[in-house]
């Protein structure tokens, strides 16, 4: 029996030093330029707003992957023997009492939180200390009263500030939404007259801004759509040309045609449709394999989700 | 000799779902499905090939949101809970199927359960420092993406918004890994002109664009896609490789169509009791995915043969070996028509979720290409962050276009007749978020009131998030995102709808949205008074 213990001490023994030498006899794994494995640096420089910081980090070639070794032997693990990362090892201990306690005060004068790296300080500048719990496990969450969390609480129904906004969606199409602004109606009613006012009808305008286009050209450009009063969106489909810069507006066109801006978006500038000019076809074959733009991502067919 | 390089780029993102009112959301699994099929086996993978000493370098980017999730303490504590579950279920799995055709396909995946949860343990179940120690070894390039996933284009009228969720991701990053992110994977690639602005205040030196970005670009880029170009804002942008992408994404033609590979959509959710399934069944007799597929792609047929792992590693080493040797076909063309440049760089960006949930042998694939990479020298991985490095001019400067990698390349996906609604209240919100930011500029009236602006801050963030839309227009789970938007849309209003008369929300309710919606605990409402 004594001849067996101590030959499975000395398989121990071995085994350890055999997996140590194993360990750092590793090469790292980073490439130069030409291909080759280089040594990682033991201070790296990070950009930050110009300025340029030495940080020390750990050589992690020299350091043994943590826990390799444990995967194959750590099946067992009882919970208060799994390891813990030094984070939580330096937390206080959790309990429901603390997570109820610390969760409902003020905090402006907490402490970071405790997931920062320790390498933070000199680089991060944080005004504001605010340190929701981080300790939280199911059981506490299980303890706290959390009705009124998800009441519904219905979406405003209007907002009252830029009554008109425009989106690009594509070369060909832009989004419009906007609301009616009541006093904006209300001053064009006295201006038109009652009887005016209810032959006019709502009108979007979509006018090419582009740079380049004299003046001349630009009411001949204008795009107009009558919507109903019921309107609150539209998706302008028609007359949209890649690499053009629309201004949008929302008013009424009086019976004699005669249009009156109630607001004004943002101008908004379709992209680029094609590759420039003087790119052959053949060229754009060689260097792009298939003409581009069909996405190629399964986030874009229907029927996914970001997730499943 | 090498003649030029490549890059894989893996996006990691989830949007926030995390529930701390309730155990049974089947959206938090979308979490835990991500950590046990994709960035587990990433991590296993990769270390592998340093214990191994095969040279590797991957870029990863990790979502603020999905960040936020992975250190979480609940979430942690929950998908610790997940995965004993899978293991319990894998046990008796193995008993059920004794003596039939998939007994060994059962003991594949309790073999492989136990592993991942011995491996979450051993890294003390910190996902996140798992990736950055081996950043840190020299294997992963970690970038990060928007605050919450905005889609940006959508919001470049309101500068303050496109400024917050860039400079409020960069400082997670910084804040968990002690240095400003070299990149930013903007959310669904992204890009409109002049966002550069705030990449370069937030200090990030590079983007990642779709092929047609680059392509429609002007003046016409001379070397395509295969070196970067510098914006007129001074940002580095790397476009996408067509062919690269067609090679994994295609649905026809890509490598996780092949008949070897494990079939997704069959699941043993669809063929057990529902007391077999234990804890993995789905709240209320709700059937839902299990992760326990049984079958391979067989081909387009509903009839599905046993998935056979060591038949799907083969056909991943095999396919690992094509990609490498076509990479290397690629950039020794290339070089041939662009003398004088710098050595061509294919950039391949993919959704990390696609390696290991999608396409389940995703990550034994990357761990071969790695290995079939070290066997030739025409082609080597690098990063982007490294070809700066070493060729920083690259192509000269030029204007990318205004684009997604969304279907049709644009902004159509998230503004449809789906979606469309929601953005007159992300940008109302927007608005009044800005105008308090500026009234409180210098001061809250109250600790309470400063509380609140921080927590309306998280909810006009979580409000934007682009998942929404998505799932919006997909047709999917449409329910839980249109529930999750009018949460955050409404738990801002009621925040902020005293504050201007000098009102404070309930300090009760505060701390439960707070505790509730716990993501950026060093935000500051600040960031959204200035552009």
């Amino acid at each position: 029996m004594r001849a067996l213990a101590y030959l499975v001490v000395l398989g121990l023994v071995f085994y350890v030093v055999w997996r140590f030498l194993g360990r750092n006899a590793g090469p790292k794994a980073k490439l130069g330029p030409d291909g080759t494995n280089v040594r990682e640096p033991e201070t790296f420089v990070v950009h930050h707003h110009g300025k340029e910081q030495g940080l020390e980090i750990a050589n992690a070639a020299k350091a043994p992957i943590p826990g390799r070794d444990d995967v194959e032997l750590a099946e067992d693990l009882l919970p208060e023997q799994r390891p813990r990362s030094s984070r939580q090892a330096d937390a206080p201990p959790a309990d429901a009492e603390r997570g109820r306690v610390i969760m409902f005060r003020g905090r402006p004068d907490a402490q970071p939180a405790s997931s920062a790296g320790p390498e933070e300080a000199d680089i991060i500048d944080d005004p504001i200390q605010f340190t929701p719990d981080t300790e939280w496990t199911h059981e506490m969450a299980e303890e706290v009263d959390w009705e009124g969390l998800n009441d519904p609480i219905p979406l405003p129904s209007h907002y009252t500030e830029e009554a008109i906004t425009a989106l690009v969606r594509n070369p060909r199409s832009l989004y419009v939404y906007w609301e009616r602004s009541a006093y904006a109606d209300q001053n064009l009613l006295g201006t038109l007259g009652e009887d005016a006012y209810r032959r006019s009808t709502p009108c979007l305008r979509v006018v090419d801004v582009t740079p380049g286009i004299d003046r001349g050209q630009l009411a001949a450009a204008a795009i107009l759509i009558d919507v109903s009063d019921l309107d609150d969106h539209w998706f302008v489909q028609d007359g949209i040309e890649p690499d053009h810069m629309y201004e949008v507006s929302y008013g009424r066109r009086t019976a004699d045609g005669q249009y009156i801006v109630l607001s004004h978006a943002l101008p908004v500038r379709t992209p680029h449709e094609s590759p420039a000019p003087e790119v052959s076809e053949s060229m754009l074959y060689r260097q792009y394999v298939t003409q581009p733009g069909g996405g190629g991502s399964t986030r874009s067919q229907p029927g996914s989700q970001p997730w499943r | 000799m090498t003649q030029g390089y490549a890059a894989i780029v893996l996006h990691a993102h989830l949007p926030f779902v995390r529930h701390p009112d309730r155990d049974d959301y089947l959206e938090e699994r979308w979490l835990f499905e991500a950590i046990t099929e994709c960035y587990l086996p990433l991590i296993d993978s990769l270390e592998r090939l340093e214990a191994d000493g095969v040279p590797f370098r991957l870029t990863l980017s990790l979502s603020p949101t999905l960040m936020a999730m992975l250190d979480d303490p609940l979430l942690r504590s929950r998908y610790r809970q997940f995965l004993e579950a899978a293991v319990d279920l894998a046990d008796r799995e193995v008993m059920l199927t004794h003596g039939r055709w998939d007994h060994t396909v059962a003991k594949f995946y309790r073999q492989h359960l136990r592993a991942m949860l011995r491996l979450y343990e051993a890294r003390g179940r910190d996902v996140n420092g798992a990736f950055h120690r081996l950043a840190r070894a020299g294997y992963l390039d970690l970038i990060t993406c928007a605050a919450t996933h905005g889609f940006l284009p959508l919001y470049q009228h309101q500068p303050e918004t496109v400024r917050a969720q860039v400079l409020i991701a960069a400082h997670e990053f910084g804040r968990r890994f002690g240095h400003p992110p070299r990149g930013m994977w903007l959310p669904e690639c992204g890009y409109f002109p002049g966002v550069e602005r705030y990449l370069r205040e937030a200090g990030i030196e590079y983007c990642l664009v779709d092929t047609h970005s680059v392509a429609n670009a002007r003046p016409a880029p001379r070397l395509a896609t295969f070196s970067h170009g510098w914006t007129p804002g001074g940002t580095a942008v790397f476009g996408r490789d067509m062919a690269t992408s067609k090679q994994v994404w295609s649905a026809n033609e890509g490598y996780p169509g092949d008949a070897a590979y494990r079939e997704f959509y069959r699941d043993i959710a669809w063929d057990r009791d529902l007391e077999h399934l234990g804890r993995l069944a789905g709240p209320n007799g709700i059937r839902t995915f299990t992760g326990f597929k049984y079958h391979r792609v067989t081909g387009p047929t509903d009839y599905k043969e046993v998935y056979d792992r060591w038949a799907a590693e083969q056909t991943a080493q095999r396919h690992a070996a094509h990609f490498v040797s076509e990479r290397a076909r690629q950039v020794a063309n290339v070089r041939g028509w662009m003398p004088g440049g710098p050595p061509p760089l294919v950039v391949a960006p993919y959704d990390a979720e696609l390696f290991g949930h999608w396409w389940f042998e995703g990550p034994y694939f990357l761990e071969q290409v790695a290995r079939a990479a070290q066997r030739q020298h025409t082609v080597r991985f690098i990063t982007p962050g490294d070809y700066l490095d070493w060729h920083r001019e690259g192509q000269g400067i030029f204007e990318p276009s205004y684009s997604s990698w969304g279907y049709q390349g644009y902004a159509d996906y998230w503004v449809d007749g789906s979606n469309h609604w929601m953005y007159r209240h992300i940008h109302g919100a927007g608005r009044r978020m800005v105008h308090l930011a500026r009234q409180y500029q210098h001061g809250a009236p109250s600790a309470v009131a400063h509380r609140a602006l921080n927590q309306a801050a998280r909810e006009l963030l979580l409000a934007q998030a682009s998942d929404w839309a998505f799932i919006m227009r997909s047709g999917t789970a449409t329910d839980y995102a249109n529930r999750r938007f009018h949460a955050h849309v409404g738990r801002f209003h009621r925040l902020t709808e005293g504050l201007a008369h000098g009102q404070e929300p309930d300090p009760t309710w505060l701390g439960k949205v707070e505790a509730a919606d716990n993501l950026f605990p060093h935000l500051d409402f600040r960031v959204f008074a200035n552009v």
